[in-house]
């Protein structure tokens, strides 16, 4: 009685004379994936935000082969967006190459089993063989084999030894021994819905593959995982043998770091550091080079001789085209010049940091204090996320536990923190005035995010989910996989934002050429000049302030404004409105309600804070 | 709160939140459905033996079970319930 039955995805049970297509990557996170995905693959070819969620698949070819990676989960099922999304890929595998880290296999069998007892042709990967070895700790490669029932591959996938392996014996993935206990329950019910790797996750309770299955969730979840958990203590009982404690150097590291009297100095240094090199190399010395000397010295005045053959100069094509927000001027000088080496430098250290272990342990160190602003340490992700690109962080709010989470998470990004386009045009125009202008601009930030966060910890409803994560060893990142991530990441980045920009800047370049501008400043005029002490034409940062944040940023480059107005320039750009493509995110993930009351108070916010700190600034002086 | 008027009730039973860096434990029981699955997919379910290696102050501790290292939010750790074993690692 399947009713909302989805296509079943179909497998070949005879594995060695399957046309083997669809080969899935699937293991904890940390463990190698991706690695072996690129040595599998040999590049990234393709990467997907999974149908409705942020969490990304990767697809690559080889051969005949479809090869897809899996975000990493410790378990199948529906726990959270992560396991939902490993869930539906791995459904539709031929062949799942289980990757596991040979360091940890108490943790990673876990999922092995589950895969195993789904009825899946598997493979294993028993990665990390060399920094197994290092610790002292030793499995048993052909007894682990015999007692999975599938065939088990050595690798270390960084240096690509057993890559060749475990292509040759890809054809030998086949069921392993499932839990005999299981049958029982799990081969009526796989008889009436066709599959058993579904028929176990309905009845470990996933509800959603119950539902699509037009059956009811089991109870048994605890009792399956519990006889699970039971059978990879005992299997790692057998197969694992460790010769010395792997404590260490790198152990005392990790306690310094998560222990507020070493790891806040070590986080603030991490700050700094991220600062000098965004802010100040990149944005200023680079950027410099690539937006000064290329693009302004080169690129524009070329596109501005192209364009001038066509349209004459300050006829609406020529503005439109090449004018002071042209389309294939600065919109082309902005995207290359100055947010490209922007976001690649921002990626590239977010990938040094995801690869060397220290986020979950700032997650660990900032539990405390986001615990009262509602948030657990788990936030750190989404809020660092949220410094390279508001939008990019909004769509990682869904990895926090609960809607409460992603509530307060999503407006205190909207609202207090900027993006790195954004902080660097602003230190840019920081560099024009005192340090103590710039350290002002980022103190009212910071006690700007900690109001708003308590509030909201107030006044919105439920309860926040608490901390529980893993941290994966520390390890010095490696530099081939630092720069596939990033550079993956940075292009497709750009690609997504180009179009906001154009479509941005074709905006602006309409409102002036039909004067809706000079309108808008006019209208403006109480609030600018009034309010604020700004010149008018600032009207035209904050409308262009919506289109993109740094644009707007950008907008008060050409104005003479003082030390403290751009201060006040700045701070009130920074709180209004996000830029459309988070507006867009915010209303996809949190509906209209959510975010024209965001809209509202960010806006009214803004003008407050910034129409009060216009007048502290003048009290002092 | 009714989790830990029901400690008080058993008497003697200790949650995870006792615990002091170096200390050993075995756990009970997780107080928390969510948090339970999670924990049993990391080895940390019920009768894992764990010991205490960080405890960040008024915040998370970080407990080592094998080679693993797991934070564990101090609210969450109220309501695992454990069995604090001798502890041999002197700190
Ligand atoms: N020593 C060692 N490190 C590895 C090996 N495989 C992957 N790594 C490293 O482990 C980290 C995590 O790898 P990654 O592929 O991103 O893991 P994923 O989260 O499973 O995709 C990276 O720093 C890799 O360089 C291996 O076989 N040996
Ligand atoms: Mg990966």
């Amino acid at each position: 009685m399947a009713t909302c039955h989805t296509p079943t995805p179909t497998r070949a049970n005879a594995p060695a004379s399957s046309t083997a297509s669809t080969v899935v990557l699937a293991g904890n996170p940390n463990v190698g994936k991706s690695v072996v995905f690129a040595a599998l693959t040999g590049t990234y070819v393709d990467v997907s935000n999974f149908p409705g969620t942020t969490v990304e698949v990767f697809r690559g070819r080889r051969g005949d082969l479809e090869i897809i990676d899996t975000p990493g989960v410790y378990g199948v099922g529906s726990l959270n967006d992560e396991e939902a999304v490993a869930r539906d890929v791995i459904l539709t595998a031929d062949t799942v190459v289980n990757v596991v880290d040979a360091v940890h296999p108490e943790r990673d069998l876990f999922l092995t089993l589950q895969l195993i007892d789904m009825g899946l042709p598997v493979i294993v990967a028993l990665n990390m063989a060399d920094e197994a070895r290092k610790q002292g700790v030793a499995i048993d490669r052909d007894l682990l084999e015999d007692l999975l029932g599938v065939p088990v591959v050595e690798t270390v996938a960084v240096t690509g030894v057993g890559i060749d392996e475990l292509l040759e014996r890809l054809p030998e993935a086949r069921p392993g021994h499932a839990d005999p206990a299981l049958d029982a329950d799990v081969l009526p019910l796989a008889a009436r819905i066709g599959s058993r790797a579904e028929a176990i996750l309905v009845l470990e309770g996933d509800a959603i593959v119950a539902e699509r299955n037009g059956v009811e969730a089991h109870a048994s979840a605890d009792c399956v995982y519990t006889a699970r958990r039971a059978r990879v203590n005992d299997i790692v009982g057998h197969v694992l043998t460790t010769t010395t404690e792997g404590a260490g150097l790198g152990a005392h590291l990790s306690y310094l770091m998560m222990h507020p009297l070493t790891g806040l100095p070590m986080l603030g240094a991490l700050l700094w550091l991220m600062y000098k090199v965004l802010g100040e190399w990149v944005a200023s010395d680079l950027v410099g080079f690539t937006e000064g000397t290329i693009m302004n010295g080169y690129y524009e005045p070329f596109m501005r001789g192209l364009v001038s053959h066509v349209f004459a100069a300050g006829s609406a094509g020529y503005t439109f085209l090449a004018g002071e927000f042209g389309v294939v001027t600065m919109t082309v000088t902005y995207l290359l010049g100055v947010i490209l080496p922007l976001v690649a430098g921002f990626y590239l250290l977010m990938a040094l940091l995801e690869d060397s272990g220290y986020l979950p342990r700032i997650a660990a160190l900032a539990d405390r204090s986001l615990t009262s602003l509602g948030l657990n340490g788990r936030a750190v992700i989404p809020l660092i996320l949220g410094l390279g690109c508001v939008t990019m962080g909004t769509l990682t709010t869904r990895i926090l536990g609960s809607k409460r989470e992603r509530f307060i998470a999503t407006a205190l990004m909207a609202i207090a923190v900027p993006c790195s386009a954004q902080i660097a045009v602003i230190s840019a125009l920081m560099a024009r005035v005192g340090g103590w202008y710039a350290l002002g601009y980022f103190a009212a930030l910071l006690a700007i995010f900690v109001a708003v966060g308590t509030v909201l910890n107030k006044l919105t409803p439920g309860v926040s989910t608490d901390l529980l994560i893993d941290l994966p060893p520390l390890r010095v990142p490696r530099i081939g996989n630092v720069l596939r991530k990033s550079s993956t990441k940075v292009y497709h980045f750009m690609k997504e934002v180009a179009v906001f920009f154009l479509a941005g800047a074709a905006l602006i370049s309409v409102l002036d050429i039909t004067g809706a501008l000079t309108w808008v400043q006019t209208v403006a005029q109480p609030l600018t000049v009034g309010w604020l002490h700004l010149p008018k034409e600032a009207a035209t940062a904050f409308v262009m302030g919506f289109v993109r944040r740094d644009f707007g940023a950008a907008g008060f480059f050409t104005m003479n404004l003082s030390s403290a107005q751009l201060l006040v320039a700045m701070v009130t750009i920074t709180l209004f409105v996000p830029c459309i493509a988070s507006v867009m995110v915010i209303l996809k993930e949190r509906g209209w309600k959510y975010l024209a009351g965001l809209l509202v108070t960010s806006v009214s916010g803004a003008f407050l804070v910034g129409g009060l700190l216009t007048r502290l600034l003048e009290v002092l002086r | 709160m009714r989790n830990r008027q029901r400690n008080r009730h058993r008497g003697g039973t200790q949650t995870l939140d006792t615990m002091r860096r170096g200390e050993h434990c075995r756990i009970l029981g997780i107080d928390d459905d969510r948090a339970r699955g999670q924990a049993i997919r990391f080895g940390m379910g019920e009768g894992a033996l764990l010991s205490c290696i960080t405890k960040v102050p008024a915040g998370p501790l970080v407990m080592r079970s094998g080679r693993q290292e797991i934070a564990i939010g101090r609210q969450l750790a109220r309501r695992i319930r454990i069995e604090q074993l001798d502890s041999q690692a002197a700190c």
